[in-house]
């Protein structure tokens, strides 16, 4: 009877190993989870931030604001706010002192793509916001159609996004903001509101909306394939070139970690809505095949470049089939040791489109290229995390329906 | 057969097989440049 059982089910290797990895990453992850220690000691790194602090104090916990007393008695204000960036929360540190001005912006925590956010680094964003006042709202300048942007607003209260690195740039400001408006309306009786919190759709939700409404009806209008070269083309030099929107690893994580971003972020509910809405309403992953740039590219390219593929024997594929999901697992288990979002972040996306990288990533990113042109889909098919989940999802969804339909078939 | 065989592991095919391996360990160090256990 067991044999039988064994016998029928015929699972190939691939899905062993897959149940063996999603196995130990399960416990790997539950063991880490049952020993975080989620209390984070904030005062020693408001300790950390100035030698003169001799006493902390925390007076709300929602958000997170202290009492600081200096040696000489003057007092200050410390928020811990936070917000999503890129692909990751971020936890900042602001220090306002008595006369309601930020003496110190700190980033605690983030998890952003470490290209990106070497720059906000290198630039000290930062100290960028020291001297600025809490009684109005803080504005981010070049940030043109972002939210909190300074444009078309009189003001001299503001900071300059770094070039490149935008995103992250609005979510430290928004971060900061979200203290500094709270510090001012209930300490210093200033009414000042948050610039973030506007409804901002702009031309980048637009064109994300756009693609993924072709996508949808590409299902039921089958005339749409005819055009594919053009959506492709679409994909890759609007989504990705244009808008340098594109789903990552990183986004999955804090969906599921619940670390989303507030709901003016539209194109962020877009793309992880929208690709597990097509998911689980059409059962198809939809957002692979017709939206992400960095497929279209590969696809483009193949196409446009005219040559044959070389084949790989099905043997061969199946091995190196092996190594997309091992990748993530890796990243996984590292982000778990870590505690390092962006362990996550090793897709070639914002090399491609926002040409920012680190250097071994510059030396992939040829490869990928090169070989796309006789392979098809040479990245998504071996390497990407993201396809490799999202096409997981539309399995386990089949598998579901399929489940679902034969027991109300026997019920 | 010998024709399929022939046709199953051509010099092309070897390339290509060595570039999977070779982005593979380039990806994987990427990973780990990312999570702070290996320098840039």
């Amino acid at each position: 009877m067991m044999n039988e059982k064994i016998k029928k089910s015929k699972r190939t290797f691939r899905e062993y190993y897959l149940i063996f990895l999603a196995i130990t990453l399960l416990i790997y992850g539950g063991y880490t989870m049952l020993n975080s220690s989620d209390v984070r000691d904030y005062s020693s790194t408001i300790f950390d931030a100035d030698p003169s602090y001799v006493e902390i104090e925390e007076i709300k916990s929602n958000p997170l604001i202290f009492k600081v007393f200096r040696s000489s008695g003057e007092v200050d204000l410390a928020t811990i706010t936070n917000s999503v960036g890129y692909q990751s929360k971020l936890e900042l540190l602001t220090i306002i002192d008595e006369k309601g001005l930020i003496t110190k912006v700190d980033v605690l925590e983030q998890g952003e793509t470490p290209a990106f956010f070497d720059k906000i680094l290198q630039s000290k964003f930062t100290d960028r916001f020291v001297g600025k006042t809490t009684f109005e709202p803080i504005y981010v300048g070049r940030a043109k159609g972002y939210p909190g942007s300074s444009e078309g607003v009189m003001t001299q209260n503001q900071v300059d996004a770094v070039s490149g690195s935008t995103i992250s740039s609005v979510a430290i400001a928004e971060a900061v903001n979200k203290g500094t408006t709270y510090v001012a309306s209930n300490y210093f009786e200033k009414n000042v509101h948050s610039p973030f919190i506007q409804m901002n759709i702009t031309l980048s939700e637009i064109g994300l909306l756009v693609i993924f409404i072709i996508a949808a009806l590409s299902l039921y209008i089958k005339g749409i394939n005819r055009y594919r070269k053009f959506v492709l083309l679409y994909s890759v030099l609007v989504v990705g070139f244009y808008l340098n929107r594109f789903f990552t690893f990183g986004m999955i994580q804090s969906f599921f970690s619940g670390n989303w971003p507030l709901a003016n972020n539209i194109s962020w509910y877009l793309l992880t809505f929208g690709t597990f809405a097509m998911i689980i309403l059409l059962g198809r992953n939809m957002y692979c095949s017709w939206i992400c740039p960095f497929g279209a590219m590969q696809e483009v390219i193949l196409k446009f470049g005219g040559l044959k593929p070389i084949k790989l024997t099905p043997g061969l594929v199946k091995v190196f089939r092996l190594i997309q999901p091992t990748l993530a697992y890796i990243a996984i288990m590292l982000m778990l040791y870590t505690n390092e979002i962006q362990t996550l972040a090793y897709d070639p996306f914002s090399a491609v489109f926002n040409l920012t990288a680190l250097p071994i990533m510059w030396m992939c990113l040829p490869i990928l290229i090169f070989v796309s042109l006789v392979q098809y889909r040479f990245y998504c098919t071996y390497f990407c995390p993201i396809g490799f989940i999202l096409n997981g999802m539309t399995k386990i969804r089949s598998k579901g329906v399929e489940l679902w339909r034969k027991m109300k078939a026997t019920a | 057969m010998a024709k399929n065989e022939s046709n199953s592991l051509t010099v092309k095919s070897v390339i290509i097989s060595g570039i999977i391996i070779a982005v593979g360990v380039f990806q994987a160090v990427v990973i780990f440049q990312n999570a702070g256990l290996m320098a840039y």
